[in-house]
């Protein structure tokens, strides 16, 4: 029996490059049925140095009445006086449908010093509303500061690349709301064996990297895994349903 | 009959014969493994349902690669169906090169990996590696990263010594027309897949360009994770056919075809 997938970490629409296509939510969607993945938590790439709020409009117009859609907006700290206080933000995002938001600092010209993102960070965690982190783009060095100046703030890491056990291992142990995605980067020998072994698998969610990565490599990471069938299933959509479900309407 | 996607969505063994790894690891490396020996090696193996893997030692990088050949020779023994060796060679002199090969194709090795040691593949010092690779129509599996000379390297060697069979390492990774290039007008040279960020859609596109019979699979366990590796051939848009000769038929014609 097919075991349920969520994918955490997925995105449509924009691209960087005039040779590579935009890839379209039909296609993701398509691709998805294909590898029998249920939902997903999808980002909308904006094109760069883009209009990051009219990409955040175009995701809940495309999310909206597709349950297999859950939005997942990309947040940018109010501190430069264009946007919405980070309150109103959350506030409209949670009420649009969306259990996620991403973060991507240097590309939306900001740091992650207290005084830039303090207020974004709190609004986050007072909604318990996870920011999705790509590492490749966050040094986990950043990540580890962060955490010890918001106990609450919920963050999953994407694309933590291979070979970073010693830090990331330890950070997972220590900070209750520290948690990765599978697939690109966590692509270790026995990643997941070790997760369990170290008391810290109902932290790992299944994420796919689509479409910057095959999807199907997260799924054979997961479906081969030495791990018990419980914990296939947790990894596959329970830890995030329980994650998701946990956020203040 | 279920295709090797569906077998593959289910978590169940590939059950396809032949099923080959043409790039792997035993060893420890400078970031944790938790289990780095030939029994996990052949576990992560038989979840997926791979008959055989080409292994060279972590140590392929640098100066102990003798004592690593070693570590390997073991496995070998412990594994003699399931794991076979890659020589690694630490080319300080033209004369060390050939004793370590020599010796180890004494001790059931039966192919060569080299890595980018701060030495070129067409350096002098490798003149009898690729000799005798050539003589036995050995196996070469080359570190590249889609940089020069690298490639270039790769291709003169690859003229020059038209019986060695050279398998470009990591194909992908940057130079995506440079590595089809090589394929295609190489019949000895073939493109090995493993890469960790797994661009989506690269093996179709490897596939359309060379076609699916220069193509060998290589998951670099244990570094990568197998499991993940396997992945992109599976999932890939391409005939289960094609999947068959990437993942097993054309890697055991590879080894079929040498002298030892």
């Amino acid at each position: 029996m097919k075991i349920k997938l969520i994918d955490v970490h997925a995105a449509f629409g924009g691209t960087s490059s005039p040779k590579t296509p935009c890839v379209s939510k039909k296609e993701m969607l398509s691709e998805m049925k294909r590898l029998a993945v249920s939902r997903v938590v999808a980002r909308m790439l904006p094109p760069n140095a883009g209009d990051i709020v009219v990409a955040n409009q175009r995701l809940f117009r495309n999310c909206a009445r597709d349950s297999r859609l859950i939005p997942c907006p990309l947040m940018v700290p109010a501190g430069g006086g264009d946007l919405l206080p980070e309150e109103e933000q959350v506030g409209r995002f949670v009420k649009q449908g969306a259990r996620m938001v991403w973060i991507r600092p240097d590309q939306d010209r900001y740091n992650l010093t207290e005084i830039v993102t303090g207020r974004m960070f709190k609004a986050l965690a007072d909604r318990c509303l996870p920011a999705l982190c790509l590492m490749d783009l966050i040094p986990l060095a950043d990540m580890d500061k962060l955490l010890r100046r918001h106990p609450g703030l919920r963050i999953i890491a994407a694309n933590v690349g291979y070979g970073q056990l010693r830090i990331v291992l330890p950070m997972l142990k220590a900070y209750p709301d520290f948690y990765l995605a599978t697939g690109r980067g966590a692509a270790d020998h026995d990643f997941l064996p070790a997760m369990e072994r170290a008391g810290v698998i109902h932290k790992i969610f299944f994420g796919s990297g689509f479409p910057d990565a095959e999807p199907m490599m997260a799924i054979t990471q997961l479906m081969y895994a030495d791990i018990s069938e419980g914990n296939r299933r947790a990894v596959g959509a329970g830890n995030i349903i329980r994650l998701l479900d946990e956020v203040k309407r | 009959m279920m295709s090797l996607l569906e077998k593959a969505r289910l978590g169940k063994p590939l059950g396809l014969t032949p099923c080959i790894d043409m790039h792997g690891h035993i060893g420890r490396i400078n970031f944790p493994i938790p289990d780095f020996g030939g029994a996990s090696l052949v576990r992560s193996m038989d979840k997926v349902g791979i008959g055989k893997i080409m292994v060279s030692h972590m140590n392929c990088m640098n100066f102990d690669a003798r004592w690593g050949n070693d570590v390997v020779a073991k496995e070998i023994r412990n594994y003699p169906e399931r794991i076979e060796g890659y020589i690694s060679l630490w080319p300080d002199s033209s004369k060390n090169v050939l004793n370590e090969i020599k010796r180890c194709l004494k001790l059931g090795f039966g192919g060569i990996k080299l890595h980018t040691n701060k030495v070129r593949y067409n350096d002098p010092v490798y003149a009898s590696m690729w000799e005798t690779a050539n003589e036995r129509h050995l196996p070469v599996l080359m570190h590249t990263w889609g940089d020069e000379p690298t490639l270039g390297d790769l291709r003169t060697m690859a003229e020059k010594y038209p019986g060695a069979v050279l398998l470009a390492g990591h194909s992908g990774t940057g130079a995506e027309e440079k590595y089809i290039a090589l394929a295609k007008e190489l019949p000895n040279v073939y493109l090995e897949l493993c890469y960790s960020q797994g661009p989506r859609g690269l093996v179709e596109r490897f596939v359309q360009a060379v076609g699916a019979g220069k193509i060998v699979f290589g998951s670099d366990a244990l570094f990568y994770s197998l499991h993940h590796q396997v992945g992109k051939v599976l999932g890939a848009n391409i005939a289960e056919r094609e999947k068959k000769l990437i993942l097993g038929r054309n890697a055991a014609c590879i080894l079929a075809a040498r002298k030892l």
